[in-house]
């Protein structure tokens, strides 16, 4: 459900460029520009689905959210508030609020902590509760993406278990201290197919119960049509289409969108 | 005749806890020219499949039973050195994440030519580079790109390349392993096609292995589903997409997300992991399986023929 | 409504708690390091020394004759070949060589173990932070590194010796940490480097973790095992150094090492005529170093990529 009246997230008129260092293979150093003056409003409560290939800038979109990259030119906004520069105790404060759930759930998790370790880490590091408290918390995160019972995951190692299980542990992670805003970076595209769909509807059922507010970023217009309300269409660091997304797939305005809707394989059964 | 009858094949790895069965039982049947799709999650020894065709198995894995007839002659009987002569002139593979496997300080016209010469020694290096010109035509890379070196190109250019590779000694018969994941959509979709152009110009036989099963239906004119190293239901494209009768197979076609299709209802959970070292007796899937009956959990199921093209292995289909 | 049964997961192993990656990982690298031959000709080796090492209590306690440096035989009172009252022999004054040879074994493990436990402890918290940082505090501290590394341990420890007399055996432990540690910094710093782009660091960064907290809590334990392959190679450079300082007359004049006996039977003349004095400490010093660089090798074995450790499907 969103509210018109509240965007939680704005990006206004963000740019990024990175540049590669000159090298024996690959010459001279070269500039990629990743994100082309891009403006963008994301509503409390929605699911926003960014939708775009490899290299278009999808991923450093997400990634400037989470403040893990400064953009070069550009403000971002977290609910009306200037975060562009923050740093020390306002970005704590910040992260505290703001998460995100990576695309690898094999590399995404310590192997050296145990789940209750990794899902407990962001209420250690925000000091949120003693260790009877902390546990309690833990089990209901555990809970809400279906590792159940959730005490028998606790001492369990990430080696120890399959990727889907080791995906929602970061997104029991993620949620644990009950965020405002989350950024889903193409979390299911190293998973089976069949895993996909089990991942998605423990966002949405998630979203549902906590009104988080979702970034999606897929490179799947299918995914992005079963779980987002809207989605933006990005390619080579520009926004080509946004709009709510049954419109997009059924109306594509722009040729890109087009040729992604094209390719995509079809059922013909 | 089949270029290619599979009976039977078992295949395990010995591990530290125990022996693996990773294929049991496995059976099919591919004629020259035509496309099988195999589809399973990981782990349900689609990929050993592939591997034990090539004759690439690792050490510790071992062939507990089968044959496995390539144009009459059981490749399990062969010697080490009757396999290599087959391997890549014969049959040729295309591995996961191949496009990583270009030597990046070759050019990548090199490497292709070396594939052909290896194979091939009485060719001279101008018939080579000819060879590699017109493969590289027939999947699509411009010629200008050809001496270029593997970082030059993008993923789904590395990824032709890697299947001009696999066509350089003119198989009869390809296997692709999961070609296309890790490349985007649009990308896999002219992999695909590549795919299908080659196959149709070339009469080559195509295995195709995916955890995705729309993949496999834009290309495949047979299917098998997987799991937990068995062959759960074989047909034909049509049949089984049409009427799916493996509760596997169904929860695999109403998971899929599509552009125009909503979701059918979910109508399996993420059950345990099956343990295949010490495998339940009776069906595999039964933990899983929202139609199983109580004589599901000890009695093995057998195949039930629902068309002279469609068979799937489960008590319940009738 | 059906509960969710889609995206419940039923409880395979009633388990009590599993083993933690640290206890597993050593149970799967000991089955790959029991197929090596040299770890376990070096464990062997190994194992005797220790043993030798913990035996040096018993003879002072059987008969105080038997004491390594004050224990000399009230008959004898000369270097003498091996009896069955001293099973090597005695030395120049008649003190039991098998004794100073247990003794020895002792300090070797104690200034072995301490020196590249110190060294260790110093290379991998400046490794860790020079490559968590980078920019200037990576540049400082690896020019650093880089001075120290070029240094002769040696000759320097033995400028200070002779500077400021003869040293205490604590204070060349000290000495050899001090100068040793640069090496395995620069490998913690590379696999720093590597680690530091890690998803699971930049998730530790999303969740708000301090710097301090990523390098100690997130990296530390990830570096650890490549730190603990070092310690094994610097226990070899701790004894021998260790043993030289000794031979050359700047170690501690109070203890007893393998290093020290050779100095004496060296300064007194019976280099070439008391072999069952000469060879056994030049003998252990060989051995037990030799036998902590094969455990090194068996261990580089087991840390090697080829233990990544495969999983259960879904």
């Amino acid at each position: 459900m969103k509210d018109p009246n509240n965007v939680i997230i704005k990006l206004e008129n963000i740019s990024k460029t990175f540049r590669t260092r000159a090298s024996l293979f690959k010459g001279d150093p070269k500039e990629v520009i990743a994100l082309k003056q891009i403006s963008l409003n994301i509503y409390r409560g929605e699911i926003f689905g960014l939708v775009g290939e490899s290299g278009s800038g999808k991923t450093t979109t997400g990634r400037l959210i989470v403040k893990l990259e400064e953009p070069d030119e550009g403000k971002l906004l977290f609910d009306g508030n200037d975060i562009t520069k923050i740093k020390g105790k306002a970005l704590k404060i910040f992260r505290r609020k703001v998460q995100m759930i990576f695309q690898d759930p094999y590399q995404s998790l310590n192997p050296y902590f145990s789940v209750y370790d990794s899902v407990s880490e962001p209420l250690v590091v925000h000091s949120v509760g003693n260790s009877k408290t902390r546990k309690d918390m833990v089990r209901e995160s555990l809970n809400s993406v279906g590792l159940t019972p959730p005490d028998d995951f606790f001492y369990r190692y990430p080696h120890q278990m399959s990727g889907g299980q080791r995906q929602r542990i970061a997104i029991a992670r993620a949620m644990v201290l009950k965020p405002e805003f989350v950024v889903a970076d193409e979390p299911t595209s190293m998973l089976d197919a069949s895993i996909a769909i089990h991942i998605f509807n423990i966002l949405s059922r998630i979203q549902k119960k906590l009104n988080v507010t979702f970034l999606f970023i897929t490179h799947s217009l299918a995914a992005a049509r079963y779980l987002c309300d809207r989605i933006a269409v990005i390619y080579h660091g520009e926004l080509v289409e946004i709009g709510p997304a049954e419109n997009i797939i059924q109306n594509p305005s722009h040729p890109y969108t087009r040729a992604l809707i094209d390719a995509h394989p079809r059922f013909r059964f | 005749m089949a270029l290619l009858t599979v009976k039977n094949l078992s295949v395990g790895y010995h591990t530290r806890k125990g022996f693996l069965k990773s294929v049991q039982g496995v059976s099919f049947a591919l004629d020259q020219g035509k496309s099988l799709g195999f589809v399973g999650e990981s782990g349900c020894g689609k990929t050993t499949i592939g591997m034990a065709l090539m004759g690439l198995l690792p050490n510790n894995a071992s062939v507990t039973n089968g044959e496995i007839l390539f144009e009459d002659q059981d490749l399990l009987k062969m010697s080490k050195k009757e396999i290599q002569q087959i391997r890549w002139k014969k049959i040729a593979m295309i591995f996961q994440a191949a496009m990583n496997a270009l030597n990046p300080v070759h050019r990548v016209s090199d490497q292709i030519a070396e594939a052909i010469l290896a194979h091939d020694a009485d060719i001279s290096i101008k018939t080579a580079m000819k060879q590699v010109e017109s493969l590289f035509q027939l999947v699509g890379i411009p010629p200008d790109r050809m001496n270029d070196y593997p970082h030059h190109y993008s993923g789904g250019m590395k990824q032709r390349a890697i299947i001009a590779m696999a066509l350089a000694c003119h198989p009869s018969l390809i296997i692709a392993d999961e070609p296309t994941t890790a490349l985007d959509v649009i990308v896999q979709d002219q992999i695909l096609s590549a795919i299908k152009d080659f196959q149709n110009k070339l009469n080559i036989s195509v295995i195709f292995i995916s955890h995705d099963i729309a993949v496999v239906a834009d290309v495949c004119d047979t299917i098998g589903i997987m799991f937990a190293g068995q062959l759960v239901e074989y047909g034909r494209i049509e049949d089984v997409f049409y009427s799916p009768m493996h509760p596997y197979t169904q929860s695999l076609l109403s998971s899929y997300l599509t552009l125009n299709k909503d979701v059918v209802q979910l109508n399996a959970y993420l059950g345990k992991t099956p343990d295949l070292i010490n495998p339940m007796t009776g069906c595999l899937f039964c933990e899983r399986c929202t139609v199983a009956e109580a004589t599901c959990s000890f009695r093995a199921p057998e195949w039930v023929k629902i068309s002279p093209t469609h068979k799937a292995l489960c008590s319940r289909c009738k | 409504m059906t509960k969710n049964r889609s995206i419940q997961i039923s409880n395979d192993n009633k388990r009590s708690p599993q083993k933690s990656p640290m206890v597993d990982r050593f149970l799967e690298g000991w089955s790959v390091y029991k197929e090596s031959l040299i770890g376990k000709i070096g464990l062997t080796l190994l194992v005797i020394f220790a043993l030798m090492a913990l035996c040096s209590f018993f003879p002072p306690m059987i008969d105080p004759m038997y004491h390594p440096m004050t224990g000399v035989d009230p008959q004898i009172s000369h270097s003498t070949s091996p009896s069955w009252r001293h099973w090597l022999g005695t030395d120049f004054i008649g003190r039991d060589i098998l004794c100073q040879l247990l003794a020895g074994a002792r300090i070797a493990f104690m200034v072995g173990i301490s020196a590249a436990f110190m060294s260790i402890l110093l290379g991998t918290t400046v490794g860790m932070i020079a490559g968590y940082s980078g920019k200037i505090v990576d540049t400082l501290l690896m020019r650093l590194a880089d001075m120290i590394m070029v240094m002769p341990t040696l000759l320097v420890v033995l400028i200070l010796s002779s500077l400021f007399g003869q040293l205490n055996i604590w204070t060349i432990v000290l000495l050899i940490a001090l100068f040793r540690w640069p090496g395995v910094s620069r490998v913690i710093r590379a696999q720093t480097l590597s680690l530091k782009e890690r998803p699971f660091i930049e998730a530790a960064k999303v969740t708000g973790a301090s710097h301090f907290r990523i390098i100690f809590r997130h990296i530390m334990p990830n570096v650890l095992p490549l730190s603990l392959l070092y310690m094994t190679f610097r226990v070899t450079s701790a004894i021998i150094i260790e043993a030289a300082l000794a031979f050359l007359g700047f170690g501690d004049p109070s203890t007893v090492s393998w290093g020290m006996m050779l100095q004496w039977v060296w300064k007194t003349g019976h280099m070439f005529q008391a072999p069952y004095w000469l060879l056994p400490p030049g003998i252990c010093i060989s051995l037990l170093t030799l036998s902590f660089y094969m455990l090194g090798r068996a261990m580089e074995e087991v840390l090697d990529p080829r233990l990544r450790k495969e999983v259960a499907q879904e």
